[in-house]
């Protein structure tokens, strides 16, 4: 059940245009450790959310219990069971 | 102030807000879908001006969201910012309207920002909205950011000192192609309604005063799925780290940053603009253009189809020329230096 006993990740909806990603529960005590889980288990999101050199790409923005990661390479930030990841898109459209 | 009496009612602005309402000058950059709604809403609350810059003109794919405009618009091809005044004085004459039928650059920003309390992004592109965070934090105005792509929209008040600011949550502009536009994931009416609406509510909040109201945030919101998230931006400002807002470098506002061509949201089209200001005889294009092709021409603008072409080309006074049938910023350029000159 998601959000029972384990960090869960969400995705915004914008993202899911391109590649199937519903919010998921997965283990880990880093940021790094969850967000890593999420690509080993969907590698197609790593493009979306990852550049070549492994850097959170400019236009997304990771939200950890709604506080924004400034990091685009270090993601040490811990984590609890209870926590929640936002994975958010800049829009371009208007 | 009697129109306004419902506002008035209201315990969040009052006869006061109104009266700071009356006074409040306003500059909506890009008059399209969210545009129309943030124009509209501001002019029917009572504002005292509003000047709306806008580049683009009036097209039948428009009307199924930018609610300021008619067919009777798309058959005289009126640029959006003439369009938009005309319905808007018919809506509240007591408001005054500056339309300004012009590109908004790192040269014509600061002449549009002149004089005004608040700035509302009504764009379609991240290069603009760059350019006005840079505009807005280096004079110290307010501005009010927004998205909408599909059903899906996000807003974000920026007052200069008090909140993050665009470069804040995004440092680098993100690269061509990364981000999806209303043409490639399509957008719905009610996304762009309710993403413009709440840009409106946290302008009549710093319009009527309130500026302490805002709070650092980013709302996201869903309208297909129902959702609203409101995440926290407080930690942004931390250590000064921002190029705009901490160190006070403005490269986008500066000219240093910053392309002269770009794909339109929506319309298969690409702008091009030429690199120097100056007033183009459309009348002259006209004439020059016509053996070529189908002309059109109104005082506003020429609209050219060359004979064989799938391109339209639709060029303004001041030299720029939105590129129809195309997102390739090199083929537009080529057209436009074939039909116009560089």
């Amino acid at each position: 059940m998601i959000g029972a006993t384990l960090p869960t990740v969400h995705f915004t909806s914008h993202l899911k245009l391109h590649v199937d990603c519903p919010s998921v529960d997965v283990s880990g005590e880093s940021l790094s450790e969850v967000l890593n889980s999420v690509f080993e288990d969907n590698p197609r999101l790593r493009g979306y959310i990852l550049d070549d050199q492994g850097r959170i790409r400019q236009h997304v923005i990771v939200f950890l219990d709604n506080e924004p990661i400034r990091e685009r390479t270090n993601w040490d930030r811990p984590v609890t069971p209870n926590s929640e990841v936002y994975v958010l898109q800049a829009l371009s459209g208007g | 102030m009697s129109r306004y009496r419902k506002q008035i009612l209201f315990d969040g602005l009052g006869e006061a807000g109104q009266s700071r309402l009356r006074e409040s000058r306003v500059l909506c950059v890009g008059c399209g879908a969210l545009g129309s709604v943030i124009a509209e809403s501001l002019v029917r609350a009572g504002v005292g001006m509003l000047r709306i810059a806008d580049r683009d003109f009036v097209d039948l794919s428009n009307l199924q969201r930018q609610v300021l405009y008619d067919e009777e618009d798309v058959a005289q091809r009126l640029p959006k910012a003439i369009a938009a005044a005309n319905k808007l004085r018919r809506i509240n004459s007591d408001v005054v309207i500056e339309p300004h039928v012009a590109d908004v650059t790192c040269q014509s920003v600061g002449e549009l920002c002149d004089g005004v309390n608040l700035i509302m992004d009504g764009t379609d592109n991240f290069e603009t909205r760059f350019l006005i965070n840079d505009a807005a934090i280096e004079a110290g105005i307010p501005w009010i950011h927004a998205g909408c792509v599909g059903a899906h929209g996000q807003v974000m008040a920026i007052v200069p000192g008090q909140t993050p600011c665009l470069r804040c949550l995004m440092p680098e502009m993100p690269g061509p192609g990364t981000s999806e536009t209303c043409d490639t994931a399509g957008v719905i009416g009610p996304a762009v309604q309710i993403v413009a609406s709440l840009q409106v509510v946290a302008a009549l909040k710093i319009l009527s005063g309130q500026t302490e109201l805002i709070r650092p945030e980013l709302t996201v919101i869903d309208v297909w799925d129902g959702t609203l998230r409101q995440l926290k931006l407080s930690g942004l400002q931390e250590a000064g780290g921002c190029q705009c807002c901490g160190r006070r470098e403005f490269p986008f506002l500066h000219g240093d940053e910053g392309s002269r061509s770009v794909v339109l949201c929506g319309r298969n089209s690409v702008q091009v603009a030429p690199s120097t200001s100056g007033k183009l005889s459309l009348f002259d294009l006209a004439n020059r253009l016509d053996p070529s092709g189908e002309v059109q021409a109104n005082p506003f603008l020429v609209r050219f189809r060359p004979d064989e072409s799938e391109h339209e080309l639709t060029i303004f006074a001041d030299g720029r020329a939105i590129i129809t049938g195309t997102e390739d910023l090199a083929e537009a350029k080529s057209l436009y230096a074939r039909y116009i000159g560089a």
